[in-house]
């Protein structure tokens, strides 16, 4: 599979010969002074730390569910006793000094300090990897270079998959090289769009077995030589394709053409050989690899069958010379994507792409039907069957001539994309506990689910349950406060998301009612100020649900009384979606709330001591006028010196000293509490502004003893029924199993 | 003469603009970016060709694992022009045995002849090869003398059994030397044409 450029009779020879025997599996890094294999001498807990300062480019916190997902990526890999263990002590991922032997980080270099990435570096992600003469490794961290690329976890354009780079980069942590495998996640292009380098392939997976076996595994041993001359062919690329067609494991031929292919299950298997040119060449490869490329791709004649643990050996294959006929380059994105129960349109560059050529799969389920042959590019659709099994497979062409050219794990098969259409509840407490129903279509067995910080695994205790192709059913667990993405992720990758789906919240706070009482009829807007209020909460007050709530922010609600029952305080119990909850009082009382019209004038001296009429309704004898108290808690403010009741719409109020600007104006009946304000309602002028009567007034202005008197007593009144409200609701609690 | 000079940093200027839009950032793992010739002069500091006398393995005091390597310098296409020059570069081997591999960077060999597109100094005096093992062509010769740009990490030569020829093995790893001397060339008088680049680190390299 060569370009028809190149000279024939060519072969490659080492410079620096130095893998020796065969080339085990997948490709293993290695020490390039010795050829030692890299390893790790206690591969079943290898520690790995997420640096908690992820990405400036991911501020909920996504980077460490993502990374996560790399690393349960590789360790999902059976028959390898290969294991990530993650270190999630906070004083572990508050490391930085990726550099020490004490630490293997995963860790976002914002400012290169590193040293690895200075201006114009091109480098995304590098993997440094400390060993051993022998080969151990002492050492390895993945560092992004945050400073000079984004990075994203919801598929933004141009942004590279964290998930999907540290999934490959992970495999180098492992000790694994490039494969020539052109679907595998270590496949050595990768590119913003891609993402199917999150799932490993098989050819991932016998690398795992490969370096770290766990109990006996079969292989296929044998030997790649030239027909002409009997002589090996180094660096051949073999595979074994099981007998569904689809890719079980694959090696690198060593210099004198033998290869093993390691950690096979039992089955049967076609063995073929393949140049390593395109779209995988010799220089995706570390140091010392002897790699021939002049030879046409062949298969064994039969195909093998394999016993549990059996080491067979098959025998030498017979290759022939070069072809002009190649398939796949570097500059296509690698695996294209077949998706189960639809048609695909593709593209592939090559050489010899010749019209009267075939492009077939060797599953027979799956459809190739080649539409545009240009020489250097053939267009094709891929049809798969709505039940065919996950997994790669290969792509064969074959010119007028009968020449062969294979693209080894070319094509990944996926489940169609899942899709979220609705997320119930939209917010839940940040301490968890809230049954989540994530409804929509294309849900698999083994999907995954992303809720902020947490991942959440299809039939892993703690994670969701897969209940059909459209619901899935989960219980959160603690989540970092805030509005997050719900995700689905399909086995081999594939995602789908409803962006701010689900708010995460902590327990709500009420720091203030106001006002503390309101109109029997109801009708009273009632203003709660405090802290994590989350959209959908509910509001019951005596135990009536309230229907008209505004949460206006985190901090800040409004409720239009339904109105009630004569009486109280009774409790107003404020529940985030989740089941979080607190609790204030209100009373309900019979007389009618006051309302405040205008001012005239609406503005004097800051000197005070003008006499303004205040126009509204239900104004009564003992109503008190406050400047400069907080709208929306009542609190603070100065009272008028004097009022006169003049009648229920009119009073006359000698206007106290004030700071300047535009300030509040608030009027509360004595007897019951009931209120109304202005939030700017009149305007001392001649001062400087004092920022319209809220937290700057408070501050500067002390609260007349009779003003504050009358804050307090609302809450000496209502502290018993309070405490009796908590400890019940305590006592409820610790009753529950 | 100006004329040319303007048409070229027309040129050099419209496909630094026009780039994002039409550029797929692919890239290759160790993980980079992939880059042409353009963009390596683009994005060197320092681009040199000349043979490794020596290279030795230093270990820092921050434990860092480094390869120091002397280079005769033939021929300096960007940057200050130094013979001998001392290049220090990451990763590498100790004499005790320990070693640093960082995955997808060149590891240059005695005696070997490069083209080198590097970054600026760190302020220990670390470059980085752009693009990672994009940074490193080697330079092969023919049995007639004529050379070959061979672009990749291994210590492979490509080499004719009965006649010594060197081949090519990938048309994206193997160039013409004088093909790809003349990219080069062409590449940093664009670069000259367009002034002083940015991005490019300020940090003077103390050898």
């Amino acid at each position: 599979m060569k370009d028809p450029r190149r000279k024939r009779g060519l072969v490659a020879t080492a410079l620096c010969l130095l893998v020796m025997g065969a080339a085990m599996g997948h490709v293993r890094l290695h020490n390039p002074g010795t050829g030692a294999k890299l390893y790790w001498s206690n591969p079943t807990a290898v520690s790995i730390v997420i640096n908690d300062d992820g990405s400036d480019n991911i501020e909920d916190g996504s980077h460490e569910t993502a990374l996560r997902n790399a690393i349960d990526a590789w360790n999902g890999a059976e028959g390898t006793t290969a294991h990530f263990a993650e270190n999630t002590t906070a004083s572990q991922q508050a490391r930085t000094d990726w550099a020490s032997s004490g630490v293997h980080l995963l860790y976002f270099d914002e400012d290169n300090s590193s040293g690895y990435f200075p201006p114009g570096s091109g480098t995304v992600a590098i993997t440094p990897l400390w060993f051993y003469g022998g080969g151990a490794i002492s050492d390895a961290d993945i560092l992004f270079n945050g400073g000079g690329f984004q990075f994203t976890t919801s598929a933004q354009p141009g942004r590279f998959d964290i998930q999907d780079v540290a999934t490959h980069e992970l495999g180098h942590v492992l000790g694994l090289d490039h494969t020539g495998v052109a679907g595998a996640t270590m496949y050595p292009y990768v590119d913003t769009t891609v993402i199917l380098h999150r799932s490993l392939s098989t050819d991932d997976v016998a690398g795992m077995r490969d370096a770290y076996p766990e109990g006996p595994q079969a292989s296929l041993t044998g030997r790649i030589r030239r027909a002409s001359s009997g002589m090996g062919v180094a660096g051949a690329w073999v595979t074994a394709r099981d007998s569904a067609g689809r890719l079980a494991g694959a090696g690198l031929a060593s210099a004198d053409g033998s290869f093993a292919i390691l950690g096979l299950d039992p089955g049967t298997y076609r063995v073929y050989a393949r140049p390593l040119d395109a779209p995988v060449s010799s220089g995706n490869m570390t140091t010392g690899h002897s790699i021939v490329t002049d030879f046409e791709p062949g298969y064994y004649d039969s195909p093998f069958a394999l016993t549990a643990g059996e080491a067979r050996a098959i025998g030498n294959l017979d290759v022939g010379v070069d072809v002009a006929l190649s398939l796949g380059r570097s500059s296509d994105n690698f695996p294209l994507r077949g998706v189960r129960g639809a048609t695909t349109s593709h593209s592939l560059l090559g050489t010899g792409l010749m019209p009267g050529s075939s492009l077939t799969s060797p599953d027979s389920g799956v459809t190739i039907n080649a539409t545009v042959w240009s020489g250097t590019l053939v267009r094709f659709t891929v049809s798969v069957p709505p039940g065919a099994p996950l997994g790669h497979i290969d792509l064969e062409v074959v010119d007028a001539a009968g020449n062969l050219c294979v693209l080894p794990g070319a094509i990944q098969l996926t489940p169609p994309m899942p899709t979220v259409a609705t997320v119930t509840p939209l917010s839940g407490s940040d301490s968890g506990g809230a049954s989540m129903v994530i409804k929509g279509a294309n849900f698999e067995p083994g999907a995954r689910v992303v809720v902020g910080d947490r991942i959440y695994e299809d039939g892993v205790l703690g994670g969701c349950i897969v209940a059909d192709n459209s619901t899935i059913l989960l219980t959160t667990k603690a989540t970092l406060p805030g509005l997050h993405d719900v995700v689905v992720i399909d086995a081999s990758g594939i995602e789908g998301r409803q962006a701010d789906a689900f708010t995460s919240a902590a327990l709500p706070v009420v720091d203030s009612v106001f006002p503390p009482s309101g109109m029997r009829s109801g009708g009273t807007d009632i203003i709660v100020r405090g802290n994590n209020f989350a959209q959908g909460l509910q509001v019951l007050i005596d135990g009536a649900l309230q229907e008209d709530v505004v949460v206006d922010s985190v901090e800040r609600l409004i409720i239009r009384t339904n109105g009630g029952l004569e009486g109280g305080p009774y409790v107003v119990d404020i529940t985030n979606p989740g089941g979080g909850s607190a609790q204030s009082a209100f009373a309900y009382v019979r007389p009618t709330d006051p309302v405040i019209g205008s001012l005239f004038p609406a503005s004097g001296s800051t000197s005070g001591g003008s006499v303004i009429t205040l126009t509204g309704s239900h104004l009564t004898a003992d109503t008190q006028v406050v400047f400069g108290a907080d709208p929306d808690t009542g609190i603070g403010g100065v009272m008028a010196d004097h009022v006169a009741f003049v009648n229920a719409s009119t009073l006359e109020v000698t206007v106290p000293s004030g700071g300047g600007g535009t300030t509040s104006v608030l009027v509360r009946r004595g007897d019951t509490g009931q209120a109304a304000v202005i939030a700017a309602g009149y305007t001392y002028e001649g001062g400087s502004s004092s920022g319209g009567g809220c937290g700057a007034v408070i501050g500067a202005l002390p609260q007349s003893p009779k003003n504050a008197l009358s804050n307090v007593l609302w809450i000496v009144a209502l502290a018993p029924i309070l405490l009796l409200k908590r400890r019940s609701h305590v006592l409820v609690e610790t009753a529950k199993p | 003469m100006r004329i040319s000079l303007t048409l070229v940093a027309l040129i050099g200027l419209s496909t630094l603009v026009l780039r994002p839009l039409f550029h797929q950032p692919a890239v290759r793992a160790g993980t980079a970016l992939r880059m042409d010739v353009n963009e390596l002069v683009e994005r060197a500091e320092l681009v040199v060709e000349g043979r490794i006398m020596s290279a030795r393995g230093v270990e820092t005091e921050a434990g860092m694992i480094e390869t120091e390597y002397q280079m005769q310098v033939d021929r300096t296409f960007e940057g200050e022009d130094i013979v001998d020059r001392t290049l220090r570069l990451p990763g590498g081997i100790l004499e005790d045995g320990r070693g640093l591999l960082l995955v997808g960077l060149p590891r240059l060999q005695v005696g070997e002849e490069a083209l080198l597109f590097l970054s600026a100094a760190s302020s220990t005096g670390v470059r980085m090869p752009v693009g990672l093992s994009q940074g490193r062509y080697r330079i092969l010769r023919r049995n007639d003398g004529s050379r070959l740009m061979v672009r990749d990490q291994t210590d492979l030569g490509l080499v004719d059994q009965d006649s010594g020829h060197v081949a090519e093995a990938d048309s994206r790893h193997v160039r013409n030397y004088a093909e790809l001397i003349a990219e080069v060339e062409a590449a940093v008088v664009r670069e000259d044409a367009l002034g002083p680049r940015t991005g490019a680190s300020t940090i003077s390299e103390a050898e």
